[in-house]
């Protein structure tokens, strides 16, 4: 009766020793990514400003200048995040799965459900460039 | 499946797995070599074009590693099959069920080390599921993925963390690490030969169509359905589970596993075809019958075999392009190009097609476009994402597209529509009379008719989509062209190749604008004649067209005298449509006189205001556009970016010729007063238009014909009688708008007379008689404008026709030169009778009327004034101000009428 208790007790100590060290493992490797993340993250990205065109696909971005309003979309389709790379009479097209977007960003056709993100972003008139902010 | 196990013997799918699990590993240490995993897709291409050793050993990786996942779900339903139960440890066989996933992982990771576009949509699919795991999904996709375009860690994992684990998980499951030798041997030739015939898939980059990998297609089905994304992960996760619980439930749940598994393996077969044969781009769903199939679906399966013939000496040189394609490899020298199409810049791929990625002629020359450009491919020439979608996207609209007024005019002349004005187009051609009669006649010239022959543009050519404008030869392409027609033994064609460019000539338009409204030979000063080829004089006032129409010197137009081109005036909207269906050609055209000879404020836009195709031809065209100001039309607002206003001044320039013109005023005659302010400046200044009468149409069904719009030769054709052709000062009439009339030039549209019977034997003596005036742009614009008895004592300008008027005791007499056409009982030229009014079907524009019989009595009162008092006399001059008053000061001996 001793012994099985004893073993029974080295059984669960090893394991609990085991989880220990997995979730240690775990935790230091999800750290480890955070501060990888964070440390090589792009906080903006500076693009030719094109005025003259009313959608313009640049980086992972959609520029729309829409009588001189600007706008910055995200490329990435709210559905899956394929890079939206088309545009059909005003239509933002994503090839992957047929979701189109409005160039409000609003989803006009399915799958996609959410509209693209809007992105931040300041204007040098100067040098004609954009800064968005990622 | 007993059957196949008898013939396999010992080869079961498990031992074909192992052994396709091993040419897999051998040879992907081997495509390491050459593989580059910082610029991925520029050394698989590197290989496809110049290396076939390690072309073939990368289909041998590509071939052992589909088929060992075939063969890995063949022996998983195998197992399935079997009626008893062979149960292993479950620790195992959990390892095992998830090694499904990670055989699919190994797979995908394969898929985007492609790099090609597939791959980097494929990987944000990826990386987006990933995050939607609870908790861990931002840990597995940083760590496993990576950041996008970073290929590293996804190689390390595909060759080491996930081959290692399959690598364990087999063994631990087959207790072997070596196949059978013969199993191996097989499978090893199997792969050879198939290797061999079929090269590894990568995707052009130009076409639009986005696939993931065959395995993954059902999937993309199913996500194109779901919204909600997270469902597709309970999905993945249903599948394993059902698979883990398969030999350890009771014999229920086993049964309710297999049944579960087969129906959702057979739905996702059936999904998995659809999605590879029945969705296009954009995952369109599309018919093997609908146009554009083989594009958007067959081409992204091609596949070509290795050759190993590839020359050592072949080599791309010193050029640093990204765009390596093997057509270069050969025809390295050519020469010719505009820097914007220079192959250096875009490849012969995107223009021609083919196959960019083998040496092999055949295989490289096969599914090419030889003349690029024509409307059927232009989508995937032109038109591609990179190039100029918006272009070939509205391009439909184009009139010259569409042939939309051409065709409503003709069916309203043959009394099958009810106005000439609908809307239509020239796909809409049925078998009637009047679009037998297109057929026949007419529709060739729309830009839709392909160009079938290389070579120039000449007077000839008709159609040919985005080539038929900007198609250029110079002397040595033409010649070199001509040769290579003529059976020449010189290779002098493969030398030069045509420049595609902005250069449009007068040319370009020539070979469709010199017939029916003839505003090409009319700007140039020719005039058509009824002249054959032998009573032609030998003389310079004589010009012979198309080897047989024979034209007279007139006098052009005084912007040709100047050197302006038709593009100078018409642009790219006007052109190409701006992506509005239009009826007529006046609705769509946009530029008018008065853009560039205003008076007052001039209509400007700044450089930074310019939409983006104006901007990008001006600034090509022109060189820096910034700080510039440009004139804009009244129409719809239409940059003219070969103009600038700078310091008072509007200048033009000439977009083919780079000269510099002062743009003037228009003369203070022409905004004198207020009784010419509806008088257009054509109706003035026209110097004159050609105008054709009595011509007669009837149905030959001996005669040799072509259908134009098939351009296919057959039995039976329309027949056109012409009639008369003429030259002078054009006819006026009134175009009415909701809110204005416009005075403007008018010449005999259709005045025909047509032989239904002809065409339709059942219709006895039916014959159709139309007296139609149209609208005209005659293109012979004079910088002195009419005197104004052309116009106010001239029967031709009021719609009589040709004749005399003379005054006899206050009353006007018209005598006319040409007999009544007894169908009417209108002279031959007229529009209206003297002082009438038109009956029935009189104008091809709805809004186009002649002028009323008050009014036709106004224009005279004042014509019968200048009798006397010449223009510039005082009296005249102070009429145009208030012509009531001056008549009430009438002298005595003043003729009066009406």
């Amino acid at each position: 009766m001793y012994s099985r208790v004893k073993k029974y007790n080295r059984r669960i100590f090893l394991k609990s020793v085991v989880a220990g060290i997995s979730i240690a493992t775990l935790f230091v490797w999800d750290k480890m990514v955070i501060t990888n993340k964070k440390n090589s993250q792009v906080k903006y990205i500076t693009l030719a400003l094109q005025t003259n065109k009313k959608i313009n696909f640049a980086d992972n971005f959609i520029i729309i200048n829409n009588e001189g309003k600007i706008k910055v979309l995200s490329s990435r389709c709210t559905h899956l995040g394929c890079k939206i790379n088309e545009s059909k009479q005003d239509n933002l097209l994503c090839p992957c799965h047929g979701s189109s977007f409005n160039l409000d960003g609003s989803p006009i056709k399915g799958p996609a459900i959410k509209p693209l993100e809007e992105k931040d972003f300041t204007i040098d008139k100067a040098n004609n460039t954009i800064t968005i902010i990622v | 499946m007993k059957k196949i196990n008898d013939i396999l013997g010992k080869n079961t799918y498990g031992q074909i797995s192992l052994a396709l699990l091993l040419i897999c590993i051998i040879s992907g240490v081997v495509l390491a070599i050459p593989y580059d995993v910082e610029n991925p897709l520029q050394s698989i291409k590197g290989m496809l074009i110049l290396n076939p050793y390690a072309s073939f050993i990368r289909n041998v990786h590509f071939w052992s590693a589909q088929l060992f996942l075939v063969f890995t779900l063949i022996h998983i339903w195998d197992y399935f099959a079997k009626k008893e139960k062979i149960k292993s440890k479950k620790g195992i066989w959990l390892r095992l069920s998830i090694g499904i996933l990670i055989i699919f992982m190994a797979m995908l990771t394969g898929f985007l080390l492609k790099a090609d576009s597939d791959s980097l949509q494929a990987f944000r699919i990826l990386e987006s599921l990933t995050l939607k795991v609870p908790f861990i999904g931002n840990l597995l996709a940083s760590s496993f993925l990576g950041e996008e375009g970073d290929f590293q860690l996804i190689y390390i994992h595909h060759i080491a963390t996930l081959t290692i684990f399959i690598s364990i998980i087999t063994f631990e499951h087959s207790r072997k690490i070596w196949p059978i030798s013969q199993t191996f041997i097989w499978s090893s030739l199997f792969i050879i030969i198939i290797s061999y015939f079929f090269t590894a898939p990568l995707h052009d980059g130009l076409n639009l169509t986005v696939k993931g990998p065959w395995y993954f297609v059902g999937f993309q089905e199913v996500l194109h359905w779901l919204s909600s994304t997270s469902t597709a992960l309970i999905i993945i996760l249903i599948f394993l589970i059902l698979i883990y619980i398969f030999p350890y439930g009771g014999r229920k749940l086993s049964f309710f596993s297999k049944r579960s598994l087969l129906i959702l393996s057979l739905a996702y077969l059936l999904l998995t075809i659809s999605g590879m044969f029945l969705r296009g781009e954009n995952w369109k769903w599309i018919w093997p019958w609908d146009s554009g199939y083989s594009t958007s679906v067959l081409e992204t399966y091609k596949s070509w075999k290795v050759d190993f013939n590839t020359s050592d000496t072949l080599s791309f040189g010193d050029s640093n392009s990204n765009n390596k394609e093997s057509c270069i490899l050969c025809h390295s020298d050519m020469l010719g190009f505009t820097p914007s199409h220079n192959p250096e810049a875009v490849g012969c791929f995107s223009c021609h097609g083919g196959n960019p990625y083998t040496t092999n002629k055949k295989a490289s020359h096969k599914g090419m476009e030889l003349i690029p450009g024509n409307f059927s491919n232009a989508n995937r020439s032109c038109g591609t994402t990179n190039c100029h979608p918006e272009i070939t996207n509205r391009k439909n609209s184009s009139l010259m597209s569409t042939l939309s007024g051409m065709i409503s005019v003709d069916r309203y002349v043959f009394n099958e529509q009810d106005n000439p004005d609908k809307l239509t187009s020239v796909d809409d051609l049925r078998n009637t009379a009047a679009d037998e009669h297109l057929k026949n006649m007419c529709v060739v010239c729309h830009l839709d008719n392909e160009k079938t022959e290389t070579g120039p543009i000449t007077e000839k050519s008709r159609g040919g989509g985005c080539l038929a404008c900007h198609l250029n030869h110079d002397a040595i392409t033409a010649t070199a062209s001509f040769n290579h027609k003529n059976n020449s033994k010189s290779n002098d064609y493969l030398k030069y190749h045509p420049s595609i460019s902005m250069q449009v000539t007068n040319n370009h338009c020539f070979g469709c604008h010199s017939r029916s409204g003839r505003i090409s030979t009319n700007y140039e000063g020719w005039h058509e004649t009824t002249l054959s080829v032998d009573e032609m004089p030998n003389t310079p006032e004589f010009r012979l067209i198309e080897e047989s129409r024979v034209f007279t010197a007139k006098s052009d137009d005084v912007h040709h005298k100047l050197g302006i081109d038709c593009i100078d005036c018409h642009n790219s909207y006007e052109l190409m449509g701006d992506g509005n269906l239009y009826a007529h050609q006046e609705d769509q055209r946009v530029i008018s006189c008065e853009d560039c000879h205003f008076d007052g404020e001039p209509n400007t836009i700044a450089a930074e205001n310019l939409d983006a195709e104006s901007a990008i031809i001006a600034s090509m065209r022109f060189g820096e556009i910034i700080g510039k100001r440009y004139l804009k039309t009244k129409q719809r607002d239409i940059p003219l970016i070969n103009t600038e206003y700078k310091n008072d001044t509007a200048y033009f320039y000439g977009k083919n010729s780079l000269k510099k013109y002062i743009l003037t005023k228009p003369a203070e005659i022409c905004t004198k007063g207020t009784a010419h302010d509806n008088v257009s400046c054509s109706a003035c200044h026209s110097a004159w238009a050609p105008s054709c009468i009595g011509c007669h149409n009837e149905y030959d069904e001996n005669e040799p014909g072509f259908d134009m719009q098939k351009n296919i030769e057959k039995n039976g054709s329309w027949v056109e009688y012409v009639g008369e052709y003429n030259a002078h000062a054009p006819a006026l009439g009134i175009r009415k708008s909701d809110s204005s009339q416009e005075i403007i030039p008018v010449v005999p549209g259709m005045v025909l007379t047509i032989d239904m019977s002809s065409f339709n034997k059942q219709l006895h003596d039916s014959l159709i008689f139309q007296r139609l005036f149209a609208p005209a742009s005659p293109h012979t614009t004079a910088s002195k404008g009419r005197d104004c008895k052309s116009c106010h004592y001239n029967p031709i300008a009021l719609g009589y026709g040709q004749g005399e008027f003379s005054l006899l005791e206050n009353e006007i007499y018209f005598n006319s030169k040409y007999q009544n056409n007894p169908n009417d009982g209108l002279p031959e030229d007229a529009w209206i009778n003297f002082l009438g009014e038109p009956k029935g079907k009189f104008s091809t524009r709805s809004n186009l009327v002649p002028f009323s019989i008050e009014q036709q009595k106004n224009i005279l009162k004042v014509g019968v004034c200048l009798t006397c008092h010449e223009d510039n006399s005082d009296v005249m001059q102070k009429s145009l101000y208030d012509f009531k008053t001056i008549l009430k000061k009438q002298n005595p001996r003043c003729i009066e009428v009406y």
